[in-house]
């Protein structure tokens, strides 16, 4: 095999053909772009569920004072609070602590978190003020354990957990994931298809020469590798660039902006290490649709 | 070198073949003239012979070779042993025409230094030694031809297979690419060459087999372009 000959040949297809080849590395670069997207916003995902699970925790809120709900129609008294936290410690090792925080210690937190309003702490009565219990679950998907154990008893005005928000925060995440992965599928059709058209454009500019080629006994390699290479050539540099869009978005848009909602997404975003791990995707992806879609077209449209 | 046996070819949508139970041999070293009407089956005989086509029956020996046992990936090693020349010649319009002839090489894997000896040797012997660095269109239709011949010899191959190489040709020019095919074939090449022209025919005094539709009509050594009585 002469390397030489079949990359000059490379050449110069790639450069009478290059109109079409620039189309070809840009819709790669966009599947590859909106690929590598999908995969991080998923990578984002388990970020950030893994770092509210390990924070998540139950509140047991109960009766406070003059309360407009049916199930209080008086501030919880001592017995009540001793039989709720009897039924919150029968509930170990699930329960993992339980933690009562009473009128003044709401107080504190309460003034704390509005440290910035003084109006609104001047305003509001401490005994307005409920009590509540604070619950950590050894696993936290199992609230619904706690939530069935607790509600209802007396004294008891709400239950309530932090999983409702993240399950809302989690969904849309994946919607805009499955939104990806389905843009995603869409594009690497289309360049499937675009690489193709390519060839058999390629192959048809050249059919002089690779019928020539046949009649004094090139092998099949030797006449179909430079347009193979072409369009895999072409799809690599359109998942190198589309790569380099990660990492802009990575940079400037995950780093700069996300950055104010970081609470929201667990206190933790994406690294740089979860953007090179798309790269061998981006890849293997791009090369795979490239060489499947130049074969297919090689075997139909040109006789060796 | 060549066998046809009980050779028959019909190509798809055609009611008639276009070749039918042709049987012949041509043997090592032989110059066979291929005449006959246009459609009377000649380039069909030629393209069987290349493999661009399958028998719809008979068996076909090539250089050795049952064709029909020639297993895919093996046809462009029959094709290295067959140079062909056709009428329009076939040259690429941008290589020069020592480009050209040593393209055949180039796409066969041969070595450069193999290339840079052997494709001057080709031009000498086809009077085209001067001539190395010009492109086709700067080439008369002689030389063109000549350049097509250097291309389908510089591999050396067993046979040679032309269909109508003058077709493009006046008859003095033809005279020459005549007489080039001459001195390939005592080289002990096998040349089978499919033609319209007569007076070429007559004044070789070569074998020719004459086709008509489909059907071998004739097969004459020592022939002449029509029936001799």
């Amino acid at each position: 095999m002469r390397l030489r000959f079949v990359f000059g040949e490379l050449a110069n297809s790639l450069r009478r053909n290059s109109l079409m080849m620039f189309a070809v590395v840009i819709i790669t670069a966009f599947s590859m772009l909106i690929l590598s997207a999908a995969l991080l916003v998923r990578s984002q995902v388990s970020i950030t569920k893994h770092s509210f699970y390990q924070k998540l925790q139950v509140s047991v809120w109960l009766c406070p004072e003059n309360s407009p709900h049916a199930q209080c129609p008086t501030q919880a008294n001592n017995v009540q609070i001793d039989a709720i936290r009897q039924q919150l410690d029968s509930l170990r090792p699930l329960v993992t602590n339980v933690e009562f925080i009473d009128q003044n210690q709401a107080w504190s937190i309460f003034k704390d978190l509005f440290a910035n309003q003084p109006d609104l702490i001047n305003n509001t009565d401490p005994k307005a003020l409920p009590e509540s219990f604070v619950v950590k679950l050894s696993d936290p998907k199992k609230f619904d354990v706690v939530s069935t154990a607790v509600s209802g008893m007396p004294g008891v005005d709400v239950v309530q957990n932090q999983d409702d928000f993240l399950k809302k925060l989690f969904g849309i995440m994946n919607a805009v994931r499955f939104t990806a992965l389905a843009a995603t599928g869409v594009l690497i059709i289309a360049a499937g298809v675009l690489i193709g058209v390519a060839v058999q454009v390629a192959a048809a500019s050249r059919r002089r020469e690779t019928g020539i080629m046949r009649l004094v006994g090139a092998s099949r390699l030797y006449i179909q590798l430079p347009f193979l290479l072409e369009g895999v050539l072409a799809s690599l540099i359109g998942a190198m660039l589309g790569f380099g869009g990660v990492a802009a978005i990575k940079h400037f848009l995950v780093d700069g902006r996300l950055k104010a909602v970081l609470p929201v997404l667990g206190g933790r975003l994406i690294g740089w290490s979860d953007v090179y791990a798309t790269l061998p995707w981006l890849i293997g992806l791009s090369v795979i649709v490239a060489a499947f879609a130049s074969f297919v077209t090689l075997i139909r449209y040109m006789r060796v | 070198m060549i066998r046809f046996d009980n050779v028959t070819k019909t190509y798809p949508q055609q009611s008639r073949p276009a070749l039918n139970d042709v049987s012949l041999e041509v043997d090592k070293g032989e110059f066979v003239f291929l005449v006959g009407a246009s459609g009377s089956g000649k380039s069909t005989f030629l393209r069987l012979a290349l493999r661009e086509e399958k028998p719809t029956q008979g068996r076909i020996y090539v250089a050795g070779k049952d064709l029909a046992k020639l297993s895919p990936w093996k046809v462009p090693g029959l094709r290295r042993q067959v140079g062909t020349v056709f009428q329009d010649f076939r040259l690429l319009p941008n290589k020069t025409v020592f480009q050209n002839v040593a393209f055949a090489l180039e796409v066969i894997g041969r070595p450069r230094s193999q290339i840079a000896k052997v494709v001057p040797e080709v031009l000498d012997l086809v009077g085209l030694a001067d001539k190395h660095n010009r492109l086709p269109s700067e080439l008369s239709g002689g030389e063109q031809q000549r350049v097509a011949i250097a291309r389908a010899f510089v591999n050396r191959p067993i046979v040679l297979l032309a269909d109508e190489p003058t077709g493009n040709l006046d008859p003095s020019t033809s005279v020459g690419i005549m007489r080039l095919l001459d001195r390939i074939n005592r080289t002990g090449t096998t040349v089978v060459m499919a033609t319209h022209d007569a007076q070429i025919v007559d004044s070789m005094r070569r074998r020719v087999i004459e086709l008509e539709g489909g059907k071998v009509v004739r097969d004459q050594s020592r022939g002449v372009y029509g029936y001799s009585s």
